[in-house]
């Protein structure tokens, strides 16, 4: 199998699969683009993913590298949080802020499984929550006066007589 | 440099945290001496490489005690923390942050909006409501009807030409309406408050009708004077009739190109749905066809000579036969099937399942102490209706009766069932209207398991369909009956009038559904 080599932010070069490297649509459209030789020593540079996270998408992208292909965005489907494999609900148990350079990373990366999940996983720790459980989840600070969080609450009445 | 990148996102770590260790770290004032031995180290810390500046953290956590790394982790906490809600439309990721919203259902979403007020505006700026409600309509097919027949489907998916859809506010409001709408119809189906329509067919010699089946624009109904005759669905008046069986038309389906029906004639018909021409007639069966379904290119036809035959469709004309299936030891009353089975039912008392491929008999199931009228099989359930005046739910895999609905006094003769409900209709002229989630919990006491009984018809209501919003009946008394529980008392609330763009959300649509 081909290898590539990938550079991080901070200049660590991680050598990969080509196979595994093209689950990111952005790494696979850069080596047509750039017509790169798979057997030339050429680096790739990924200037907004540091190592620590690199190494993370790569670990992700190599246990997945035999997943089908995803099928497209089923409109007709409801979209379900409560389906994400064990073994990336394992993957993902990370501080927040991990999570969210997993998210970024995902983004520019254009890997949609591992964005997809990653951003599940962060629906799920909103889901079922009260306003104030999910501040403390995240950290947020209150910012209505109370007159708005009156108002709001009072609009969203209906919700709660169940 | 990395360290620098790594607090960039961070929030800032509450100073409140500094004062929450009673008799804190830092009593006093720190001293001169204190403050420059702290930059001298501070100073070569910054200059080691990042795994040396984390296995000296160690060694300094490691010299520390257990209330100190208590405030530690205090301090630490909010900088592991991302709101990632408020973060990532700062990183132009505005589409990541709606996807995450996306997912939540309208309580979590609720509570979102309460959360701060980025992340109200990017609920309001991602018009996370109307993406609810039109993924809502999407896969749910309660919603799909409600859209089109309440008209706020019209504000829903890609505008038409020229048009503009309402702000956000809008969106949020129509959600607890249509929350509201949907509890009334569960309400009028549980009370059984409906507006009746009755067709009266007038039947010359012979009256009643056998067979039926509608969509929103028209009812196809089979009679027991020979003809076919086609309803308009909102007129109710009789659009077309269809002559050519030389005995009552006992059932019928169709779909986009053809009606296909049989009849005590023993013959099976085909005729073109839209222009009413017989295609095709089908001699095979020699006594009665008392039932018949077709789909995806295959039909099976059930007959009083106790056979059912298995046909192939290539096209209305070209129909061949592909397999009898014997086995029952009475007249088959009713067959349905999918891609798996083939099920039927018989005046034998038992239902019998068929491998769908292969043709192949698979199970009988018994339970049924007299003969069996109607059945319905739909995934592993099968639903059944006999002389015994009783309805059996099945487990078509394990062939297990799963449950016993006791309440008709006479044969139940139709019967069909949807996600929520079982309808049923039995000699008696009664419709009966079952809870089908409870009715597959055990635990449901059995008086708790019919909603509600419809007594309208005079005769015996042969057949019977029904989707979420009204029963459509017939019966031996000659008459179609429509069951309308979304406009109940002829309170039909009109389609909203369209709201002006970009406005303010104006006051019309609050009575969408007052």
């Amino acid at each position: 199998m081909p290898n590539i080599k990938l550079q991080s932010s901070d200049s660590e070069i991680f050598d990969v699969d080509v196979e595994i490297a093209k689950c990111s649509v952005t790494i696979k459209t850069m080596l047509e683009d750039l017509g790169m030789d798979e057997d030339e020593e050429e680096v790739v540079p990924l200037p907004n993913v540091n190592s620590a996270i690199l190494k993370k998408v790569i670990q992700w992208a190599t246990y997945h590298k035999d997943d089908p292909p995803l099928p497209e965005d089923d409109e007709n489907k409801e979209k379900r949080t409560d389906d994400i494999s064990s073994w990336d609900a394992d993957f993902l148990k990370v501080d927040q802020g991990t999570l969210f350079e997993l998210i970024l990373a995902a983004n520019y990366l254009d890997i949609k499984g591992l964005l997809d999940v990653t951003c599940k996983t962060v629906a799920n720790m909103i889901k079922g929550k009260s306003p104030e459980e999910i501040r403390k989840t995240f950290n947020i600070k209150n910012d209505f006066t109370a007159a708005e969080e009156e108002q709001v609450r009072k609009e969203n009445e209906w919700c709660e007589e169940k | 440099m990395e360290t620098e990148k790594m607090i960039e996102d961070t929030n800032p770590p509450q100073t409140t945290s500094l004062t929450t260790l009673e008799g804190g770290v830092r009593p006093i004032p720190s001293s001169a001496a204190y403050t420059a031995e702290r930059d001298a180290c501070l100073n070569f810390f910054s200059k080691w490489n990042e795994t040396d500046q984390v296995e000296f953290v160690e060694q300094l956590l490691a010299r520390m005690c257990h209330y100190q790394h208590g405030h530690i982790n205090a301090y630490l906490k909010p900088m592991l923390q991302r709101d990632f809600i408020t973060m990532l439309p700062k990183k132009g990721l505005d589409h990541v942050a709606e996807n995450i919203l996306s997912y939540l259902d309208a309580s979590s979403l609720c509570a979102a909006e309460l959360v701060c007020r980025e992340w109200q505006r990017v609920i309001s700026e991602g018009m996370l409501w109307k993406k609810l409600v039109e993924r809502k309509v999407r896969t749910d097919s309660l919603w799909r009807g409600l859209a089109e027949r309440r008209g706020w489907i019209q504000y829903l998916f890609k505008p038409k030409p020229g048009c503009q859809h309402p702000p956000h506010s809008f969106y949020r409001q129509l959600y607890p309406k249509i929350i509201q709408d949907i509890r009334s119809i569960e309400d009028n189906w549980r009370m059984g408050r409906h507006n009746l329509q009755r067709i009266n067919c007038r039947s010359e010699n012979s009256k009643g009708v056998y067979c039926l089946q509608y969509d929103d624009n028209k009812i196809v109904s089979g009679l027991r004077d020979n003809t076919i005759k086609i309803w308009d669905r909102k007129t109710l008046q009789c659009v077309k009739e269809l002559q050519g069986h030389t005995g009552s038309v006992l059932c019928l389906q169709y779909d986009e190109r053809a009606i296909i029906s049989g009849s005590s004639d023993s013959t099976v018909r085909v005729w073109d749905v839209n222009t009413g021409v017989m295609l095709n007639t089908l001699i095979h069966h020699c006594e009665a066809v008392l039932h018949l379904r077709f789909c995806n290119g295959m039909m099976v036809t059930c007959s009083k000579d106790r056979s059912i035959a298995v046909w192939d469709m290539s096209s209305t004309t070209e129909i061949t036969l592909r397999r009898v299936l014997v086995g029952h030891r009475a007249a088959v009353n009713v067959v349905d099937f999918d891609e798996k089975y083939i099920v039927s039912a018989s005046g034998d008392r038992t239902i019998k399942v068929w491998n769908t491929s292969s043709c192949e008999f698979v199970r009988t199931l018994n339970g049924h102490k007299r003969g069996i009228a109607c059945l319905q099989y739909r995934e592993r359930l099968v639903v059944s209706g006999s002389s015994d005046n009783t309805i059996r739910l099945w487990d078509i895999e394990c062939g297990q009766c799963i449950r016993v609905l006791e309440g008709h006094q006479e044969l139940v003769r139709c019967i069909r069932f949807d996600n929520k409900r079982i309808v049923s209709g039995a000699y008696d002229g009664k419709i009966k209207v079952w809870d089908l989630p409870a009715a597959l919990d055990v635990r449901t006491p059995h008086q708790d398991l019919c909603l509600r009984t419809l007594v309208e018809h005079t005769g015996r209501v042969f057949r019977l369909q029904f989707d979420e919003f009204q029963i459509v009946s017939s019966s031996h008394d000659d008459t179609i009956l429509v069951w309308d529980f979304l406009n109940y008392g002829g309170q039909s609330p009109a389609a909203p009038p369209a709201p002006q763009p970009a406005a303010r959300t104006p006051e019309h649509e609050r009575d969408l559904y007052d």
